[in-house]
C-alpha cells in the first residue's frame, strides 16, 4: 500500500471521529464498504447517529450529499428524476433526481413501497439509471447509505432479499457508552461538530483508493477460506436462503479493503473473520423454526467460523 | 445481551414440555398404582404438582446453590414422607422399599431438572449424568443386598457425588465464577450431608406419626388395611381380608400336614367383633425362651422361611411338637389365652418346627384354665335366642362333644355357599348370616362355628392364620390371599381340635388362585437373591463395601477426567471431518509453522483450529510462558503471515523467519529453566 493511502484513511477516520463519538469499529466498517465500492445498510433505532454519519462522510470526501426521506407515497421518479415538458422551449427536459450525488442517504428505506425500493436496485448495482429509455451515469464515486429501523413494523415494507443482497455491509451502530454519550452532550453545547467539519479528501481520492484496494493480494488459501465459510453457511440446515456469490465477492472485496485500511498489501484470515458478520449476516434468512428458537444468522456464522480451521 | 435473553427463552421453550409430560406420566402411574395395588406414596402427588407447575411458572433455579438446596430439601422431604410399607406386594428383585426410594430419587431428580435451565452448550454436563446414574444404581444394589443401616451412610454419599457431578451445570463460567461455584458446591454439599442426615435421623424418630398424618391426609380409607389380609382384630365385615394379595408370606418345607398355620386366636365376641386384639394391654404376654416351646415327641420336621416382613408373629400349626427359634430372639407369648407368639424386629428369616400327627397336642395346645374355660364358653348377653335353638337342633342327634362339633362343622357348609363378599346387617351379622343362608367368607363360618359350639356347651375359640395349600417344589407356599379363619374347640380327652366349617371350595381361595407368570418369575429371582444373601458373610460384606467405596471413587475420578477423553474423541472427529487442506504457501513455510506449533504445544500453547494464532495469543491466558515469549511469538507470526499470504518469499526472508522462530524457542526454554532454577 502506498503511504498516501494510509494517510488518507487516517485523515478521514480522524475527521469522522470528531462528529461520531466512539463507534470506531462501525465507522471502520462503513469506510471499508466505501473503499470497496459497496453500499452500507445502517440498521438501528432512531437517534443513534446514522444520518450524521452519512452526512459526515459526504462532507469529508467533498462530495455531493443528497438525502431521500423514504415515505410510503414516494415514487420511483422521485428518486431517479423525470422528464417534464418545457413549454417555452417546446421540448421535454430531464430533471435529475436526488440520486445524482456522491453520497446518497436513503433514510428509513423500509418505509417506502417495494416498487420504489426496487428503483434503487439498478442505481445501487449498476451505478446508472435509465429514464425514458436513456441511460445516464451517476457521478463517481457513488455510495448509498441506507438506514432502517428494525424494531418498528407498522407501515413498513421489509426490504426484499434481492435488495438486501445489494448492500455490501450491514452495520448496527448501537447506543454509545455512557462516557461517549456525555462527550456527545458537551460537544454539541455551542455548535454541532458537523458544522465545523472540513473536507479532507476529494472524490477523486476515493476513486483512487477504490482502485488501489483491488491490488491487495488475496492468497489462494484465503479465497478458499472465504469459500468454505460461505459453503458452510449454505449447507446449514437452519438456513432457508443463504449467501449468494455476490456475497462471497463482497467478502472478498471488503477483506481486501480492510487489509488496505490496515496498511497491508495482503489479506490475512483475520480480515475475513472480522468481516464475516457485517458482510454475510444480512444475506442469510433462517427458517421459521430456527428463528423462533432464538437463533440468529450471526449464531450460524459464529458456529461456522469456529468449526472451520483457519488457513495457517 | 439481547442474544442472551434469546438463549434463555430458547431453553424455556426447549425444556418446558418435558416436565409436563413427565408430570402427567407420574400422575398416571400414581393412579394406576392406587387403583391396582391400593397403595400410593404420599410424595407422588406433590411431585406431579411440582413438575406441572414448572411448566407454567417462569422461575428457574439458575443459581447452582439454589438448585442444590432444592435438591437437598426435596430428598429430605422424601425421607420424611416415606412410610414403612411392611407388606408391599411389588415382588421384584429389588425390595419394594428400595424400589420406591430409587424411584422417588429419580422423580426428585426429574423435578429438579425441570426447574433448572438446561446446560446449554456444555456437553460435559450431560456426560457427567452418567456417573450419577451409575452411583445411584450402585447404591440401590447395595441397599438391596444389605440391611437397612447401609442407606443411612450411602444416601449422603450418593448426594455428595450428585452435587459434585452437577458442578458442570454452570455453563460458560469464567475462572472467578468457577471458583465461586466450587465454593458454593462445597457449602451445599456440607449443608446437604449435615442437614439432610440430621433431618433424616430426626424424622426417622417421628416417622410413624408423620406417616400416619400424611396417610390420613392423602389416603385415609385404604391405607393400613390394604397392607395385609390378616387382622388380629376381626370384624365381620362385608369384604373378607380386604383383597388378599398374592404376595408370598412364607415357604414351608415339610412333609407333614401344616394346612392350618395359626397365628392367634380370640375368644371374646361382641357385636360382630372378635377380641381381644394382639396389643399387649389386651393380652397377657409372657417372655419365653425357645426351650419352653419344645416338647418331647415325634413328628415331621418343618422349616418355615419368612418371605415377607409382614409382622412379628410366628405361625405354626396347633399340633406342632416343638418350635425351634433362634435363641437370640426375644419371644413373647400370650400363652394362656391362645394368643400369638411374637417377637420384636429383627425377626429371623427362618425357623424350624416339628409337626406331630393331627391329634397331637404340643406346647401350643395349652389346656385352658378355669377362667379361660369360662371365657371360651362365654356368649354375648344379647345373643339371638334363635342361634341357641339352632345349635341345639344341629347337635340334637350327637352324643359327645366331638360329634357335636363335627355336626356343626358339617351343617354350615351344607347350608351356605362361599363368597368373598356378603352384605349383612351390621348390628347382628351372625344371625343375618345364619338365618338368611347367605353365601359368606371364612370369618363368618368360623364365627358361626364358635358361637354354635359354645351354645352346645363346647369351649371354642376363633382362630386366624393361613391355610397352607399351594405346593411348589417339595414345599408349600403361603400367600397373603391364603389368610383364613377357623374355629378351635377344646374337647375333653382329645385336646384342641381344629374345626374348619368353611365350604371346601372356600379354603383354597380359588378366586385368587391363578398366579401370573411374571410373578412366578419374579419370585424365582427373589429366591435366588435371598439364597445369595444367605451366603454372604460379614467378611464378604466388608469386602463388598470396600469394593463399592472404591467403585464410587473410581467413578468420581473417571467423571472428573472425562473431559480428557471427550477432548480426545473430539480431536479425532475433527481430523476425520476436516480433512480439507488449504493450498500451501511458498516452499518451506509449512515446515516452519509446524515447528512453531510443535514447540508451542510443548509449553501448553495450543491454538484451536477455528481462530488465528494472533487472536488466540491476545485472548488466551498463558501463565506457562513469559510475556517476552508471547511478544516474540506475535512478531514471528507477523513475519510469517507476511510471507505466507503476501510478500515474495526470498531466501533472506526465510532465514530471518527461521531465526525469529529460534529466538522464540530459546526464550521458551530459558524461561522454563529460570523457573526451574527459582524452585
Amino acid at each position: 500500500m502506498t503511504p498516501e493511502f494510509a494517510r488518507r484513511v487516517a485523515r478521514i477516520e480522524e475527521n469522522l471521529s470528531q462528529v461520531i463519538r466512539g463507534k470506531a469499529d462501525c465507522i471502520h466498517v462503513v469506510l471499508i464498504a466505501m473503499v470497496a465500492g459497496g453500499h452500507t445498510l445502517l440498521e438501528d433505532v432512531p437517534g443513534t447517529g446514522k444520518t450524521t454519519l452519512a452526512k459526515s462522510i459526504a462532507r469529508s470526501i467533498d462530495g455531493i450529499f443528497r438525502r431521500i426521506q423514504f415515505t410510503p407515497d414516494l415514487l420511483p421518479a422521485d428518486i431517479t428524476g423525470s422528464s417534464y415538458y418545457n413549454p417555452r422551449e417546446g421540448v421535454f427536459e430531464y430533471r435529475e433526481g436526488p440520486v445524482f450525488c456522491n453520497v446518497l442517504l436513503a433514510d428509513e428505506i423500509n418505509r417506502t413501497s417495494p416498487r420504489t425500493q426496487s428503483a434503487l436496485l439498478e442505481v445501487m448495482s449498476e451505478n446508472q439509471i435509465t429514464v425514458d429509455g436513456k441511460r445516464r451515469d451517476l457521478p463517481q464515486p457513488f455510495f448509498v447509505i441506507a438506514t432502517q429501523n428494525p424494531t418498528e413494523f407498522h407501515g413498513t415494507y421489509p426490504l426484499p432479499e434481492a435488495q438486501l443482497d445489494r448492500f455490501m455491509v450491514r452495520v448496527t451502530l448501537g447506543y454509545p457508552s455512557p462516557e461517549e454519550e456525555i462527550e456527545v452532550l458537551y460537544s454539541q453545547n455551542d455548535v454541532h461538530p458537523f458544522d465545523s467539519l472540513k473536507p479532507v479528501l476529494t472524490c477523486k481520492d476515493v476513486l483512487d483508493m477504490q482502485t488501489e484496494v483491488k491490488t491487495v493480494k488475496v492468497d489462494r488459501s484465503i479465497a478458499e477460506y472465504i469459500l468454505r465459510i460461505v459453503t458452510a453457511a449454505r449447507a446449514d440446515a437452519r438456513v432457508k436462503l443463504s449467501v449468494s456469490p455476490r456475497g462471497s465477492l463482497a467478502l472478498y472485496r471488503t477483506s481486501q479493503a480492510r487489509a488496505a485500511l490496515a496498511g497491508r498489501a495482503y489479506v490475512l484470515p483475520e480480515d475475513v473473520q472480522a468481516l464475516v458478520k457485517p458482510v454475510l449476516a444480512h444475506r442469510i434468512t433462517l427458517d421459521t423454526r430456527a428463528r423462533y428458537s432464538g437463533i440468529t444468522p450471526e449464531t450460524v456464522l459464529e458456529e461456522a467460523l469456529s468449526a472451520i480451521p483457519v488457513p495457517r | 445481551m439481547a442474544a442472551n435473553t434469546n438463549t434463555l427463552q430458547t431453553e424455556r421453550v426447549g425444556v418446558s414440555s418435558t416436565p409436563l409430560a413427565m408430570g402427567i406420566t407420574i400422575c398416571g402411574a400414581a393412579m394406576v398404582l392406587w387403583q391396582r395395588e391400593g397403595r400410593m406414596s404420599a410424595v407422588l402427588p406433590g411431585l406431579c404438582v411440582l413438575l406441572i407447575a414448572s411448566w407454567f411458572v417462569k422461575v428457574r433455579l439458575t443459581s447452582h446453590t439454589a438448585a442444590n438446596l432444592a435438591r437437598a430439601g426435596l430428598f429430605t422431604l422424601v425421607f420424611a414422607m416415606y412410610r414403612t410399607h411392611p407388606a408391599s406386594d411389588i415382588g421384584t428383585y429389588i425390595d419394594p422399599y428400595w424400589l420406591d426410594i430409587a424411584g422417588e430419587i429419580g422423580l426428585c431428580e426429574a423435578v429438579i431438572r425441570a426447574w433448572c435451565p438446561s446446560p446449554r452448550g456444555n456437553s460435559a454436563a450431560t456426560l457427567k449424568a452418567m456417573p450419577v446414574v451409575l452411583t445411584g444404581l450402585a447404591v440401590v444394589a447395595a441397599s438391596n443386598t444389605f440391611d437397612e443401616n447401609l442407606p443411612k451412610l450411602s444416601m449422603p454419599v450418593y448426594m455428595a457425588v450428585l452435587l459434585v457431578a452437577l458442578q458442570s451445570y454452570r455453563a460458560n463460567s469464567n475462572h472467578a465464577a468457577r471458583k465461586r461455584a466450587a465454593l458454593n458446591s462445597g457449602i451445599a454439599i456440607a449443608l446437604t450431608i449435615g442437614c439432610g442426615y440430621f433431618l433424616y435421623s430426626t424424622l426417622m424418630i417421628y416417622r410413624d406419626g408423620i406417616t400416619a398424618a400424611l396417610t390420613h391426609a392423602f389416603n385415609p380409607a385404604r391405607y393400613y388395611i390394604a397392607s395385609t389380609s390378616l387382622s388380629e382384630e376381626s370384624h365381620l365385615a362385608s369384604m373378607f381380608g380386604q383383597e388378599g394379595t398374592q404376595e408370598r408370606v412364607f415357604r414351608i418345607k415339610t412333609k407333614a400336614d401344616v394346612s392350618y398355620m395359626r397365628g392367634s386366636s380370640m375368644y371374646q365376641y361382641r357385636m360382630g367383633t372378635w377380641g381381644p386384639s394382639g396389643r399387649s394391654g389386651d393380652r397377657k404376654y409372657i417372655s419365653v425362651g425357645s426351650s419352653e416351646l419344645e416338647a418331647l415327641g415325634k413328628g415331621e420336621p418343618a422349616e418355615v422361611t419368612r418371605l415377607s416382613q409382614a409382622r412379628g408373629i410366628f405361625f405354626a400349626p396347633i399340633n406342632a411338637v416343638s418350635l425351634q427359634i433362634d435363641d437370640a430372639v426375644n419371644l413373647r407369648w400370650a400363652r394362656d389365652d391362645g394368643g400369638s407368639i411374637r417377637a420384636d424386629a429383627p425377626l429371623p428369616d427362618t425357623y424350624k418346627m416339628i409337626v406331630g400327627d393331627r391329634e397331637h397336642q404340643g406346647p401350643l395346645a395349652v389346656q385352658p384354665g378355669d377362667l379361660y374355660r369360662r371365657q371360651l364358653l362365654d356368649l354375648p348377653a344379647d345373643l339371638n335366642p334363635r342361634i341357641r335353638a339352632l345349635a341345639l337342633r344341629i347337635t340334637a342327634g350327637s352324643k359327645d362333644a366331638m360329634r357335636k362339633a363335627r355336626a356343626i362343622q358339617a351343617y354350615l357348609p351344607s347350608h351356605h355357599g362361599y363368597s368373598l363378599s356378603i352384605h349383612v346387617d351390621k348390628k347382628d351379622p351372625l344371625s343375618d348370616f345364619l338365618f338368611s343362608e347367605k353365601p359368606a367368607h371364612c370369618e363368618f363360618f368360623a364365627s358361626a362355628a364358635v358361637i354354635l359350639m359354645r351354645c352346645a356347651g363346647i369351649p371354642a375359640r376363633y382362630t386366624v392364620g393361613y391355610y397352607a395349600h399351594e405346593a411348589e417344589d417339595n414345599s408349600i407356599i403361603v400367600r397373603q390371599r391364603d389368610a383364613h379363619a377357623w374355629a378351635e374347640a377344646w374337647i375333653e380327652g382329645k385336646g384342641w381340635v381344629t374345626i374348619d366349617a368353611t365350604p371346601s371350595e372356600g379354603k383354597p381361595d380359588r378366586q385368587n388362585d391363578k398366579i401370573p407368570g411374571w410373578r412366578r418369575f419374579m419370585e424365582r429371582v427373589q429366591d435366588f437373591l435371598s439364597n445369595l444373601r444367605s451366603k454372604i458373610t460379614p467378611e464378604a460384606i466388608l469386602k463388598f463395601a470396600g469394593g463399592l467405596v472404591a467403585f464410587v471413587l473410581l467413578l468420581y475420578l473417571l467423571q472428573s477426567r472425562f473431559h480428557i477423553l471427550t477432548r480426545l474423541f473430539h480431536r479425532q472427529e475433527r481430523v476425520v471431518a476436516e480433512r480439507y487442506v488449504y493450498t500451501a504457501g511458498p516452499h518451506g513455510l509449512a515446515e516452519i509453522i509446524a515447528r512453531f506449533e510443535k514447540s508451542s504445544a510443548r509449553f501448553g500453547l495450543r491454538c484451536p483450529p477455528g481462530i488465528t494464532w494472533a487472536e488466540w495469543l491476545a485472548i488466551a491466558e498463558t501463565p506457562a510462558v513469559t510475556a517476552t515469549a508471547v511478544s516474540r511469538a506475535t512478531e514471528f507470526l507477523k513475519a510469517y503471515n507476511r510471507l505466507r499470504f503476501g510478500a515474495e518469499c526470498t531466501p533472506e526472508a526465510m532465514t530471518s523467519l527461521a531465526s525469529m522462530l529460534a529466538d522464540y524457542e530459546h526464550e521458551l526454554k530459558s524461561a522454563t529453566e529460570r523457573k526451574g532454577g527459582q524452585k
